[in-house]
Order: structure tokens, then C-alpha cells, then sequence
């Protein structure tokens, strides 16, 4: 225990530290604070209309994490609409501007002017174009937040309403087919994970009441930070070894009573400072996310939808918070044991770093793939899994469940399988 | 009793070390040979750093690498590039080997006292190593090879890059440390094994050539070893060993495998005389 002290304090160099604090505090402020601000202003895309907006929020405050169809039918969103309609109706009835062109309400700003904005500038001369700019921003501006609102109502409508009952009610009145499954059951194109999680949203009576993209937002986020944790048990357990062998410590540690055990050693301790890294960069960044936003408050509901992705599995927040967490610290166990390789095998730092920018990006790139949009049928892994056409679909892989937690798995097993390789093979050769 | 029994190293098709047998027993051995001639890989076969392509080394008739720790504790070692880090001070230095040593906290904060007063470091024991000096440092190596109180002392070119005050320093220091165990020094620096050992192990063509003490090896040129001011006036065929100056003349000496004193004096050969001698067709 001693020694893995000893080894553990080795890898805890505070020069690099401080550097590991400092990219972490960067790519927090530079990538990861905007997915808190996006989470707060309730907008998915600030500007765009096309999000549920604070609606979702208040039916979650009115009704629990679940939505049952007397809580939508309770919630008139068809009465709601009106309301809106009509109060953008006494806007525009207010402002002369409107009439200026030929906008007398709220329909026929709707059907005559929203969408008509580059037919307007069609043969106008610059005056006119900047006369009509002027007042189009002004007009726009007076019914902004109301327009905002009623575009989110008829989102929530067009999911809730359209989307999910008419699928389960059969195609609509046209004739048209709507919803989820454009596919036939048994069709080769669709996964038979992604048709299972579709079934059960489709079949629900109860269905989930979750912030909308809530799972996009916090895998977004989580993705920087698994990012960001792999670079920082890169940047602080790669150089133990080379900096031993470079300073020919190595004949000493080998000609000592532990003699090349010692190397074991080592490799445990960068593994363990990857798990307590890992552990740590996942505590302080989610803790951060919970304490900037109110998320908290969906923590035990559960986020299975078809909003941004098709999510495929009806897990709680909570678990998907946990899951996330896990493939992150099991990415950087993995991840240090293959920087102990590298480091074993390299004379010098430039010789490591040769190694290790390639093995970070192809790391990191893992990490990506496997966290970005986890547990949905958008991410990359299981996009090439579940996708016909895509290189790694085939009928047996197109079954696999979740092979971005496989993958995340796998890492570790692959790091510290290489690790014990080179432990063991240390044995047997000459030291030089 | 330590013992080598024909011990062969192979680097592909280069041979380091051919079919060497040696024992040691107690004292201060010396492997003295130039550089390239195998003393290092000798050494690190004895430190278990590289492993004989054939042959066995035992330790009172158990091979080493079987013994694998129980043979690595008692010994101590000072590689020829001694590693050590740089914002280590001696005394954390010291405790990191002992716990590679598998010495106990409290045996290793004593012995780490200890051994850093025997070496002269007391002044210094809670300073960086990155400001020592070549001998401060060699100081903190011969200590960290004393930590378990080695039965066998390994020192890999101990004096190499000292000033001539720190190589007296540490060979006084070899000197006080040789009494019951077996020192075990490789130089190419003669000045050291006249001083302090008492056996002088010598190879040549990868091969061992010499294994005698001091007063033997030199007798092998007793009668040989002449100098002159006048090398020109040498008729017979010699060997040049050395020059220097003298009262502004240079004075030649040589070895002469026939009668000289007729135009030279003859001198008592010493070591380095020795070792020009055996090297003197640049083999190693």
C-alpha cells in the first residue's frame, strides 16, 4: 500500500494539475456553459420556436412526470391557443403598424405576413428595404413572446395530440400515416430496439412529462465532460513511466527487492488515479450542472420520449444521470491503461507525445461516440449498429442492446487487459 | 559466496560476455576494462537488470533468479547513470527506495538518518536534489545502495565525473563500507582499484583475462616497465606507456619485452601500466 501511495503521488504532479484545472475551467466556461444557459432559458435553440418553451415546465408542476390523456384534455391547449390568439389579436388591434401592412390579426399575420418576408423585398428600392426591415423588426419585437408561446403550444399539441395518439389510434383522416413507425414491423431497416421503445410510447396511456431534449442537453454537457476527463487522466498518468525510464530510474526500481512487481504497481496506481479522476471530474461537473440549473427536480422522471431522438430505453433521469456517469469514469480507466502502454514504450516525452496525440484523439472520439446522445437511437454507435447500410449493422449486431455501454465496458477491459500484458512480459526482458 | 559459471550474453550476433567463471567470497573486487568491454553487462547481470544467455550466477548455490527478492535483498546498487528526482530532497528520496526495499517505516526513517550522516548529507537533507552537485549526488547513491544493508554492493562506474576531492571522498567511503560484505566496483579508472581493492578482474575479447590481486597483476610486468629521456636511444623493440615532464625534459615510459637498462632505467610497473599494456591493440 505503501508504494501504491508512493506511485499515486508520483502521478499527482501539481504542475500538471494545475494545468488539468485549467482546461477543465476553459472548456466549462467555452462549451459546457452554454448547454446550462440553453437548459434555464427553456429554449433548445435560443431564437427558435421550436421547443414546448415553459408549457412542458408548468404541465410537470401541475400534473407529476407523467401526462395521462384527462391531464392533457385538462390542460386546453386548444384553449390556451385561443387565449394567445387572442391576445396577440389586441397587440396587433393596438399597434397601427400592423395595418400599415395589412395585418388586422392574428391569422392574417400568420397566413399573409410571417412567412412572405422575402417577398416583400422582392423590386423594392433601399429605402424601402430598410423602411421595411425597421418596421418588420418592430413588429416582430411588439408580439415576440406571445408568438413565442403560442409556436410552443402547437409544438406540445403536434407530439402529445397528432404525433403520439394518432399513432395509436391509426392513421389519420387523409389517409396519412403519422408517428413513429414509417417502417413496417418486421422490416430490416429498423432495429428491433429502436420499433420496441417506439411500441411502448406509442401503447402508453401515461406518457412521459420530462423537459423536452432534457436527456440531449445533459448528455451534450456529459459529453464535454467525458471529454475532458480522458484528457485529464491522459495529460496526468502518461508521463509516470517515461519519466522513470528517462531518468533511468527504472534500474533501480527493477533491482530492488520488489524488482519488476514494482511496475505492477504502477500500472495499478494509474489505474486507481483514472477511477478517482474520473469519479471526481464527474462529481464536481454534474454537480455543477444540478446546482446552475433545476434539473434536479426531473430526477426521478423517467425520460423516455421521441423528441430530439428516439430514446430507447424508459430509464429515470436519475439512472440516466448514473449511467452517463459510469461510462465516463469507465472510459478513463480505460483510458490510463492505455496510456501506461504508451508510456512503457516510449524513451522520452516527444516519443510519448507522438503516441499519445494520436491514442488521445482516437480516445477521445470514442468518448464522443459513445456519450454524445447515449441511450438513443442518434447516437453514433448505435446509429452504425442499428442503421442497414452502415458498416458495422448486421442482423445479429442490429439486436445488441445499448453497444455504446458495451463499448464504454469494453475500454477498460481492453486497458487494463494491455496493461497486465506488458506487466507480465516485463518479467522476462533484459532492462536497458 | 557468489559465483559465475560460464556466462555467456548474446545481443543477437554480437557476444557481450563469453564462458566467464568468477567467485566472490569478501573484499572489494574491481572490473577493470575499458569502455565496451562488458563490466556493465556483467553488472547488471549480478542486479538481475538483464538475464545470461547462458550460464548461471548463484548465491551460495542457489540461482539468483530463482531466489528472485530473497536474493535482491541483500543486495545494494549504484547504476553507472544513476537516476533520481529532481524535486525529491534526499531524505524523501531515501524513503521512497526504502519502501521499494519493502524496509519497514520506522527501520527506513532510521536508516535514512543514518545513512545520510555516513555520506556527509546532513547539511542538505531536506534540500531538492536538483541543485546537488555530481558527488552530492553519487553520495545519495551510494546511500540508497546501503538502505538494506546489502550482503553484496554493486557499484557501476561510482566515480565516474568526479572531481578529484569527491573521488577520494568516495572511495574513503567505499573503503569504511567494504568490511563484511562483497563489494563489487566496475571502473576503467585505475587510480580507484589501486586504492581500494583488493582484487582486480580484467577482460579482454569479451572474455575474462584477468582475475588476481594487485601485487600479482603487476608482477606480471616485473622487469619490463623502464623510462628514459632519450627514447630514441631504445634500440629494441618497446611498447610507449605514458610520457610526462620533467625538469623540462619528457620522459618516456615503455614496456620492453627484452633488456632496456641499457639505455633506460627500469621502474616498478604499476597498475595503469597493467592496463595500457593489455589494451594495447585498441581490443577491448
Amino acid at each position: 500500500m505503501r508504494l501504491l501511495f508512493n506511485e499515486l503521488k508520483k502521478i499527482a504532479n501539481p504542475r500538471i494539475l494545475l494545468i488539468v484545472a485549467v482546461i477543465g475551467v476553459l472548456m466549462f466556461f467555452a462549451f459546457m456553459r452554454p448547454y446550462v444557459d440553453s437548459f434555464n432559458s427553456n429554449m433548445r435553440n435560443p431564437g427558435s420556436f421550436n421547443t414546448y418553451g415553459d408549457w412542458q415546465n408548468e404541465m410537470f408542476d401541475l400534473y407529476g412526470d407523467t401526462l395521462s390523456p384527462e391531464e392533457l384534455a385538462d390542460f386546453d391547449i386548444p384553449g390556451r391557443a385561443a387565449a394567445l390568439e387572442a391576445e396577440i389579436d389586441a397587440m396587433i388591434a393596438a399597434e397601427p403598424l400592423f395595418a400599415d401592412y395589412g395585418v388586422h390579426s392574428f391569422a392574417e399575420y400568420q397566413e399573409d405576413y410571417y412567412g412572405n418576408y422575402s417577398q416583400r423585398l422582392e423590386g423594392a428600392d433601399e429605402a424601402e428595404r430598410d423602411k421595411f426591415q425597421s418596421d418588420d423588426a418592430a413588429i416582430r419585437d411588439l408580439i415576440y413572446e406571445s408568438h413565442r408561446k403560442w409556436f410552443a403550444l402547437r409544438a406540445l399539441e403536434n407530439y402529445y395530440v397528432y404525433f403520439l395518439d394518432y399513432d395509436r389510434n391509426g392513421i389519420d383522416a387523409d389517409g396519412g400515416v403519422l408517428g413513429m413507425t414509417l417502417f413496417p414491423e418486421d422490416s430490416s431497416v429498423y432495429s428491433p430496439v429502436i420499433h420496441r421503445a417506439e411500441q411502448l410510447y406509442i401503447n402508453t396511456t401515461e406518457r412521459n412529462l420530462t423537459r423536452y431534449g432534457l436527456h440531449e442537453t445533459f448528455s451534450d454537457y456529459a459529453t464535454f465532460a467525458g471529454l475532458f476527463a480522458v484528457i485529464a487522466v491522459l495529460l496526468l498518468t502518461s508521463p509516470l513511466i517515461v519519466t522513470d525510464r528517462h531518468r533511468k530510474l527504472h534500474f533501480l526500481l527493477y533491482s530492488s527487492v520488489k524488482g519488476r512487481a514494482v511496475l505492477k504497481i504502477q500500472a495499478a496506481a494509474c489505474l486507481l488515479a483514472a477511477l478517482l479522476l474520473g469519479l471526481l471530474i464527474v462529481a464536481v461537473s454534474y454537480g455543477a450542472f444540478f446546482t446552475l440549473t433545476d434539473a434536479g427536480k426531473y430526477w426521478s422522471a423517467h425520460i423516455g420520449a421521441f423528441d430530439l431522438a428516439v430514446v430507447l430505453y424508459d430509464v429515470t433521469f436519475r439512472s440516466y444521470t448514473l449511467i452517463l456517469g459510469a461510462m465516463t469514469v469507465s472510459l478513463c480507466v480505460g483510458c490510463a491503461g492505455i496510456s501506461f502502454v504508451l508510456s512503457r514504450f516510449s524513451s522520452n516525452m516527444v516519443a510519448l507525445m507522438l503516441k499519445a496525440v494520436p491514442a488521445g484523439l482516437a480516445l477521445g472520439f470514442t468518448a464522443w461516440n459513445t456519450l454524445d446522445m447515449a441511450l438513443t437511437d442518434q447516437n453514433m454507435i448505435c446509429y452504425g449498429v442499428y442503421t442497414a447500410g452502415s458498416v458495422f449493422h448486421s442482423l445479429f449486431l442490429r439486436s445488441i442492446e445499448a453497444p455504446e455501454i458495451i463499448l464504454a465496458g469494453l475500454l477498460p477491459l481492453i486497458g487494463i487487459a494491455a496493461a497486465s500484458i506488458v506487466t507480465h512480459r516485463e518479467k522476462r526482458i533484459d532492462v536497458q | 559466496m557468489l559465483s559465475l559459471h560460464n556466462i555467456t550474453k548474446n545481443y543477437g550476433s554480437f557476444t557481450a560476455l563469453a564462458d566467464v567463471e568468477l567467485e566472490f567470497s569478501g573484499g572489494v573486487y574491481a572490473l577493470l576494462a575499458p569502455n565496451g568491454a562488458g563490466k556493465t553487462t556483467l553488472i547488471k547481470m549480478l542486479a538481475t537488470l538483464i538475464f545470461p544467455t547462458k550460464g548461471e550466477i548463484l548465491w551460495n548455490g542457489d540461482d539468483i533468479i530463482k531466489l528472485d527478492a530473497t536474493y535482491r535483498d541483500i543486495v545494494g546498487y549504484l547504476p553507472q547513470d544513476f537516476g533520481y528526482y529532481k524535486n525529491h530532497s534526499p531524505r524523501e528520496f531515501l524513503l521512497y527506495l526504502s519502501a521499494l526495499k519493502c524496509i519497514d517505516r520506522a527501520t527506513a526513517k532510521h536508516k535514512t538518518d543514518e545513512l545520510i550522516e555516513v555520506v556527509g548529507l546532513s547539511d542538505v537533507r531536506d534540500k531538492k536534489m536538483k541543485k546537488f552537485s555530481g558527488g552530492m549526488l553519487q553520495r545519495v547513491g551510494i546511500a540508497q545502495a546501503m538502505l538494506n544493508d546489502p550482503r553484496i554492493l554493486i557499484l557501476d562506474e561510482p566515480t565516474a565525473g568526479l572531481d578529484p576531492r569527491e573521488r577520494v571522498r568516495f572511495r574513503n567511503l567505499i573503503s569504511s563500507l567494504s568490511k563484511d560484505r562483497i563489494v563489487i566496483l566496475s571502473t576503467h579508472i585505475v587510480s580507484d582499484v589501486e586504492t581500494i581493492a583488493g582484487r582486480v578482474i580484467m577482460f579482454k575479447d569479451h572474455k575474462l583475462f584477468a582475475n588476481d590481486d594487485l601485487a600479482a597483476l603487476c608482477a606480471t610486468l616485473a622487469g619490463k616497465v623502464y623510462e628514459t629521456d632519450d627514447v630514441a636511444a631504445v634500440k629494441t623493440p618497446y611498447f610507449a606507456l605514458t610520457e610526462h615532464q620533467d625538469n623540462g625534459t619528457t620522459v618516456t615510459r615503455f614496456v620492453g619485452e627484452t633488456d632496456c637498462s641499457a639505455s633506460a632505467r627500469s621502474v616498478s610497473p604499476n597498475l595503469e601500466d597493467v592496463f595500457l599494456y593489455i589494451y594495447r591493440d585498441g581490443a577491448v
